[in-house]
């Protein structure tokens, strides 16, 4: 009788503690100890030393890690996605290589009770994501088109070299380029076309452009790797000094021509914050919080001669 | 008898355990179902306009003395900005809302110079603005608020150009030296170099004396 009691009470204690520990873990099991990185692509240095940063910071975190390229594109993307999901990695830090097209993507994993954060790059959906740490590119570009402004005196004619078209970056930093630079009817635009965030490319449309246009004085870039390639075809062409060429991101390249007055300034972004706090957003995670801010924006800041010896390539000294 | 409870207590455990795993609750905004949502749907420059008349406006009342901001500022900018200013995520610039009376002293292209109470002088500025104070100033705007930052970064243009044409306009045609005037405006701060003397202000409110 007494052990048959004593069973009961058992069998009724381990139900309790079954109970409390799927309990404790919110209906989820507990994953293991790796973080996916996936990056838009490893072609760009901008982007190696995001992806590069993330799992340094995840190891230090005590994190197993694995860099995945997306090469730009969302099919290879969507692979990479497939690989993780049916291999246990705990979160994943991502930097999507289309706002609309990699919704998908964060979805599956969302299915799969896999925390995705991104890094840079938004995708166009709320609710997905569980946090994503974006770079202020519109408002870092109003900052770049002050500077164009002034330094153009408010009037000649320019062009534009843009990124990929369809990524939301493209789009931020041409807008908040344009929100400032259209209210000044005496510069004016002459051409504008898409680079693909590719040095040669920056080359290859800034050449053609000049062709067309020998007298502009100034070009506005999407990024520093179209505006080495675009300084690199006014030096061919003999114009570096009388074209005042603008970029964006801070690259350690791009850094290095302001303090040698090749470039005249460029938009510093901070890859290195964006990197390290979805990498400890991703840790928190793991070990149980959930609130967290849908969009952070991480602001980005103008380097020109004046103050580019506070900075290096990716950041601040 | 004891038998028959042992086997109830097993199918109850065995049946609560299958349940339970069966059964999951989740709050409404796991979904994305959050009031913020509708956001997108609506016009933007609709809603501006509305974040301004609704929102903004009324925040104005909570607006900090011009003087005792910049003396607080210059004691302690850390605590100051902490306790009056507003910031989106990561990065050095911080808004704040300030109000102030005082005589305009000169009138310039895009500035105009006005002594307030101390003998001090305030910059109002009366150029075009590019920024995000408007927006940002209340912080009753986050970014999350919305699927596409182009949407968050139309409406804080959208605002601009609200307060540009409703009250910076007329301000610039109607300020004339030896005006004594009330303000209301935005004050941009570089949390990282604080800088009490070179403050500009985005005028959002003027009344005349």
């Amino acid at each position: 009788m007494k052990k048959i009691t004593r069973l009961s009470f058992l069998l009724v204690l381990g139900s309790f503690f079954v109970f409390s520990a799927c309990n404790n873990a919110g209906g989820e099991k507990k994953k293991a100890k790796k973080m996916a990185i996936v990056v838009s692509t490893l072609n760009n240095p901008w982007f190696v030393f995001l992806a590069e940063t993330a799992a340094a910071k995840a190891k230090a975190l005590g994190y197993e890690t694995k860099i995945f390229d997306s090469q730009n594109n969302t099919a290879t993307e969507t692979d990479n996605f497939e690989n993780i999901l049916v291999s246990d990695y705990c979160a994943i830090l991502f930097n999507p290589t289309d706002a609309d097209g990699s919704v998908a993507n964060v979805k599956k994993a969302k299915e799969a009770g896999v925390p995705v954060f991104c890094m840079d790059r938004e995708i166009n959906a709320k609710g997905v994501a569980t946090s994503q740490i974006l770079s202020d590119g519109y408002s870092g570009s109003v900052e770049i088109a002050k500077y164009f402004v002034e330094v153009l005196n408010k009037k000649g004619t320019y062009v534009e070299l843009l990124g990929i078209t369809g990524d939301n970056n493209t789009k931020a930093r041409s807008s908040g380029f344009h929100s400032v630079v259209d209210n000044y009817p005496e510069l004016k635009m002459v051409a504008q076309q898409s680079a693909d965030f590719d040095r040669n490319k920056g080359m290859e449309v800034m050449e053609s452009m000049l062709q067309a246009h020998p007298d502009i004085t100034g070009v506005f870039c999407g990024n520093d790797a179209m505006a080495m390639g675009a300084y690199q075809a006014l030096v061919g062409a003999g114009k570096e000094k009388t074209v005042k060429v603008f970029g964006f991101d801070g690259a350690d390249d791009a850094v290095k021509s302001i303090k040698e007055n090749k470039l005249v300034a460029t938009g510093m972004q901070f890859p290195k914050v964006m990197a390290e706090k979805a990498a400890q957003f991703a840790d928190e995670y793991y070990n149980g919080k959930r609130d967290f801010a849908e969009k952070i924006p991480v602001a980005v800041e103008l380097v020109t001669a004046k103050n580019v010896d506070n900075y290096i390539g990716f950041g601040k000294k | 008898m004891n038998k028959k409870w042992i086997g109830y207590i097993i199918l109850i455990s065995v049946a609560g355990l299958l349940l339970y795993n069966s059964v999951y609750f989740k709050k409404l905004d796991a979904k994305g179902i959050t009031a913020a949502a509708a956001i997108t749907d609506l016009d933007l420059a609709q809603f501006a306009q509305q974040f301004f008349t609704k929102t903004f406006t009324p925040y104005m009342d909570s607006a900090v003395e011009m003087n005792s901001f910049v003396q607080q500022l210059k004691a302690d900018a850390k605590g100051t900005v902490a306790k009056y200013a507003k910031t989106q995520g990561i990065g050095n610039t911080a808004y704040v809302l300030v109000k102030g009376e005082g005589t305009i002293t000169s009138v310039n292209e895009d500035v105009v110079i006005a002594a307030i109470n101390t003998n001090d002088n305030v910059k109002l500025n009366t150029g075009v603005y590019f920024g995000n104070a408007v927006r940002d100033v209340t912080g009753k705007i986050r970014m999350g608020d919305f699927s596409n930052t182009m949407d968050y970064n139309t409406v804080s243009t959208t605002l601009n150009k609200i307060v540009q044409t409703q009250i910076v306009v007329p301000f610039k045609a109607k300020a004339a030296k030896g005006t004594h005037l009330q303000f209301v405006a935005c004050a941009e701060i570089n949390t990282e170099q604080v800088n009490t003397d070179n403050i500009l202000l985005l005028p959002v409110k003027i009344t005349y004396k």
